[in-house]
């Protein structure tokens, strides 16, 4: 594995890693080098930040409305 | 029974619904929930009014659920063969390409605004192995931070991630398959 050269799976490793933890610099730079050369992945990085907006609503609704 | 008593009885279901889903465990869940209404029936006073009595409840049960999962932390944090499996694998080819591209899931907010989409969310977190289900709960319901989630269950860092990312791109997948992927179908029911 290269550090800033990474394949899909290492990517949507690190994108979903971010969710959990806070990622280091060289991550970070190794993600962003990824989806720029990448089609499918910003697509991945997308659903990623709309599950990341919709789970506080999904706990709202549980807890309140639903 | 008081109209209070009542009021909290006939929430009781939903909470035991929740319970569950975190626990997915019948008799664990049964108690965390009779801990729940005992502490509400023993301090009505506690609750002012000042929000909806099932918030209050869920608040209380929250509390309730994280001393079962710390009772019983072995068999909590005890993975099954499906937690072990490495969706991964099913997602990308050996060179690490993804095998389907991901799809465009679109405007989050057309997503977020129907209640239907978080019965199906509910449904599919439902669906998660035993343990990635506990500990996705406990990070996303519960909003523990992983330190605390690792000390209640005595895993590691590296073996919680490994189970909050096969959680995570389960549920996306499930998402895909029965929400995302089925945008067409959804549009003409209406």
């Amino acid at each position: 594995m290269s550090l800033l050269f990474r394949n899909c799976r290492e990517v949507t490793e690190l994108v979903l890693a971010g969710e959990d933890r806070r990622l280091g610099l060289v991550e970070r730079l190794a993600v962003r080098a990824h989806l720029r050369i990448c089609a499918a992945c910003p697509k991945f990085v997308r659903q990623v930040a709309l599950m990341h907006q919709a789970l506080p609503r999904w706990r709202a609704y549980r807890d309140g409305g639903g | 029974m008081n109209d209070f008593a009542q009021a909290v009885q006939v929430l009781r279901p939903q909470l035991l619904r929740f319970a569950h889903a975190q626990l997915r465990n019948e008799a664990w869940a049964e108690d965390a929930v009779s801990d729940t209404v005992l502490a509400a029936l023993a301090k009505p006073q506690a609750f002012a009014g000042q929000s909806q009595l099932k918030t209050w409840l869920v608040g209380i049960l929250k509390h309730k659920l994280i001393d079962q999962i710390r009772r019983h932390s072995r068999e909590v944090s005890a993975t099954t063969p499906e937690d072990d499996e490495n969706i991964d694998d099913l997602l990308f080819d050996e060179t690490g390409h993804w095998r389907d591209k991901p799809a465009e899931w679109g405007d989050p907010e057309a997503a977020c605004g129907r209640r239907e989409f978080f019965e199906v969310l509910e449904v599919c977190v439902g669906q998660l192995p035993g343990v990635q289900g506990r500990v996705f709960m406990m990070r996303e319901w519960l909003e523990l931070d992983s330190g605390e989630i690792c000390k209640e269950l005595g895993i590691t860092a590296t073996n919680l991630w490994v189970l909050l990312h096969r959680a995570r791109l389960r549920l996306q997948t499930c998402l895909q398959e029965r929400w995302f992927g089925n945008a067409l179908a959804r549009a003409n029911a209406r």
